[in-house]
């Protein structure tokens, strides 16, 4: 019946033109990727182009889930997630109730949020990496200054320190751009829903959790899955300020795919890493907005 | 049904393009022989009486264009284009170690981006692309030329032969060597009542760093966190310890990384660590902090490649004044006090990318490079010790300094790790070394070595 008509026929046959572009290039520079990525992780190869590769089924996934170099990645990652959620969304969230509220200086507000985020990962993790230098960084002359000079430790070197030390910078970088989600949420409020608040005497620190926060679920949920899949891949920050390390105690998942691909020439391992990544970004992903943010669908 | 047709149809055309992406002529074992063959078929080992027409080569390397050298490596560019205006050379230079390495696997990972030309500093790395033919035997040019391969000396014999990894033929052309070796600050030495010339084995250097750090001096600041520093202070104290025969004995695993001998080792690092002696923020400090704060007066002793000597001092009172000077690695066991850390410091490997052309401009490249008149205009500029047989004027007084010690020298090896035949050995034993700085035991450094083989295996 679709095809019958010449006029279906036709339509049906400039939109597949269309669509065919977009499906190539998803296919090519997706679909195709992910499953030589998955092929290559049940396999090893050293990396090197005429290499010989060899089958050796889930080796690779039980070698990374028994790694301990692993789980200590995936601790990290979930620092990065805390970190997102405790302090990054609270403050990105203030950040654009304060840009979009009528007062004097906005503009420079929001300059300013996002001049981090404009500086570029690199410029900033060398930046702090010199502000944290436990030598002649500025919190270390600043804390000895005030006679805390006990307190100066080697914030980049020490285990856990240093993946918080990357995880505030990173709520610091990207802060600005979390601001824009939420102030386009933010504004889309219909202005009546704002004078019925006011009508009802629902204004301040009310109106923000009765009405904005309400309202502003969706993005909340945008927030959230590029928070959780934006932890899980974490890199440049990382590599920018420890490079993983020392001894790999600040290495995200991203890091170790990295680090177990170029450096240990262990392609099948990494890809593991990468696949382990992507059904862990997807599984939450899908958790997230089926589970947690289902109610405010329904 | 017609649904289904389009569904089908839209599927197949998924597939095909999935295909197109599978077929990939790079991604063909079997293309890459015969294009291989071809080439070879092709080769004409007189590379200088060929033509050469719009041909470009790519050479991946860690040349940096702010440091001495980097100009007269540009030199050298620009005088071979000019000499050969058919072939054009582009570089990626990245002069960051770890960000090099990673860069080469990244573009050695597939037969389109593979450079021309690349660096390296031979080892299990090297060995690797050896074995997978990817690197072009040396051999027939040097039969072809043989005035070229005579003038090479022995220190790079290292960084070409790769017949402990079951490849015949020599690979690479080596260009830079190196020696490490303890530098000190006359100054700082003389007024705590230091003598230079007593510090011959490590217990008169432990006595020295005492007496130092009694009187408030620091005898070492070194920049841990860049790992090889650990890593070059580990593979000298063996090689001062037992003689430069531990790197095969380590490699071929006759000795374990966690024995009696390499729990030796770590221990003299730790004490010398735990007693405040080696540096007092290893972690925070790089190798680049790490001299500049020996060039400032900061530290007593630096211990590095003879490479410091040829580094710009531009500037620096104490080098001006000729107040830093070079020792022999103080030895351990007095019987191996002349072996040492050193060799070649790098070579550069022609890479058979299966164009014939490319290849032919690549080997031509390599030996202009390492032709007398141009390695003795490098070495006058940047005077370092070179794997070429030149007589070069100039240099300064500490690398005249070092030089002697050079000459005296009976055995030398480079990074122990990279005599195994595991790539990941450099990354596992740098890493492990790193973790005394975290206060890690002897035990523990071991076994983490071991267990890390264990895993990678």
């Amino acid at each position: 019946m679709f095809f019958s008509s010449s006029k279906y026929r036709k339509t049906f046959l400039k939109s597949m033109l269309f669509v065919l572009p977009g499906v190539a290039i998803t296919v090519i520079f997706v679909i195709y990727p992910v499953i030589n990525t998955f092929w290559l992780s049940l396999n090893d190869w050293n990396g090197v182009a005429t290499s010989p590769v060899s089958w050796v089924g889930l080796n690779n996934y039980i070698k990374v889930f028994t790694s301990e170099k692993f789980w200590n990645s995936m601790l990290n990652a979930v620092y990065f997630m805390i970190g997102g959620f405790v302090v990054l969304m609270p403050v990105a969230f203030g950040m654009a109730l304060l840009v979009t509220s009528k007062i004097r200086f906005t503009k420079f507000f929001k300059a300013s949020y996002l001049m981090p985020v404009m500086l570029g990962t690199t410029a900033v993790g060398l930046m702090w990496t010199f502000m944290l230098n436990s030598d002649f960084g500025i919190f270390a002359q600043f804390l000895r200054a005030v006679g805390l000079g006990d307190a100066v430790i080697n914030w980049l070197a020490t285990p856990t320190v240093n993946i918080w030390c990357v995880v505030l910078v990173n709520e610091w970088m990207y802060a600005g751009y979390n601001m824009l989600i939420f102030a386009a949420g933010i504004v889309a409020i219909p202005g009546d829903v704002h004078d019925a608040a006011l009508l009802d005497g629902c204004t301040g620190l009310k109106k923000v959790i009765y009405v904005i926060i309400p309202l502003c679920k969706n993005m909340f949920m945008v927030f959230s899955v590029l928070c959780v899949t934006g932890c899980l891949k974490a890199f440049d920050i990382v590599w920018a300020m420890t490079n993983g390390g020392p001894i790999d105690s600040s290495a995200t998942p991203a890091v170790l795919l990295y680090t177990q691909g170029f450096q240990y020439k262990l392609m099948g391992r990494s890809s593991a890493i990468g696949i382990i990544l992507l059904v862990l970004g997807l599984v939450l992903s899908v958790l997230l907005n089926n589970v947690i943010f289902k109610q405010d669908r329904e | 049904m017609k649904k289904r047709i389009a569904a089908v149809l839209l599927s197949a055309a998924m597939v095909v393009t999935t295909l197109a992406g599978c077929g990939n002529s790079s991604s063909d074992p079997a293309k890459k022989d015969s294009g291989s063959k071809d080439a070879q078929a092709e080769t004409d080992y007189d590379v200088e009486n060929r033509e050469y027409k719009d041909v470009k080569i790519t050479i991946h390397t860690r040349w940096d264009t702010g440091d001495v050298s980097g100009p007269l490596y540009q030199n050298i560019v620009e005088g071979f284009m000019e000499k050969y205006p058919g072939i054009k050379v582009e570089q990626i230079n990245i002069p960051t170690e770890s960000e090099w390495l990673n860069s080469e696997s990244v573009l050695m990972s597939d037969k389109d981006s593979m450079p021309n030309i690349i660096v390296e500093y031979g080892g299990s790395r090297t060995a690797e692309y050896v074995n997978s033919n990817l690197i072009v035997n040396m051999d027939p040019y040097y039969e072809q030329y043989p005035e070229w391969k005579e003038s090479f000396n022995s220190m790079g014999d290292s960084l070409t032969d790769y017949s402990s990894y079951g490849a015949e033929g020599t690979y690479g052309v080596p260009f830079t060597a190196y020696q490490v070796m303890l530098f000190y600050n006359e100054d700082i030495l003389s007024q705590n009542g230091i003598d230079p010339a007593s510090i011959v084995s490590w217990d008169d250097l432990m006595a020295a760093c005492e007496k130092l750090k009694a009187n408030g001096v620091q005898p070492f600041e070194m920049g841990e966190k860049d790992d090889y520093r650990f890593g070059h202070l580990h593979s000298a104290l063996n090689y001062k310890t037992f003689g430069c025969d531990m790197a095969e004995k380590l490699g071929s695993r006759e000795v374990s990384y966690d024995g009696e001998e390499q729990t030796e080792i770590y221990q003299m690092i730790i004490d010398a660590y735990e007693k405040g002696y080696l540096g007092t923020n290893l972690l925070g400090n790089d190798d680049g902090q790490e001299r500049a704060l020996f060039n400032t007066g900061k530290s007593a002793f630096l211990f590095m490649g003879t490479w410091f000597c040829a580094e710009d001092h531009t500037g620096l009172e104490l080098f001006e004044n000729e107040k830093i000077h070079a020792l022999r690695m103080p030895y351990v066991n007095e019987e191996y006090k002349l072996n040492d850390m050193g060799g070649g410091n790098e070579a550069y490997y022609a890479v058979d990318t299966g164009d014939a052309d490319e290849v032919a401009a690549s080997v031509l490249f390599l030996k202009y490079m390492t032709s007398e008149s141009v390695v003795k205009e490098f070495v006058e500029g940047y005077p370092t010790p070179v794997c070429v047989n030149v007589t070069a004027e100039g240099g300064n007084y500490l690398s005249q300094e070092a030089a002697e010690i050079i000459a005296e020298t009976e055995d030398v090896r480079g990074d122990i790790e990279n005599y195994d035949s595991a790539t990941h050995m450099i990354n596992t034993v740098r890493q492990a070394l790193q973790s005394i700085a975290m206060d890690a035991d002897a035990k523990s450094v071991g076994k983490t070595i071991v267990d890390t083989i264990k895993q990678y295996e």
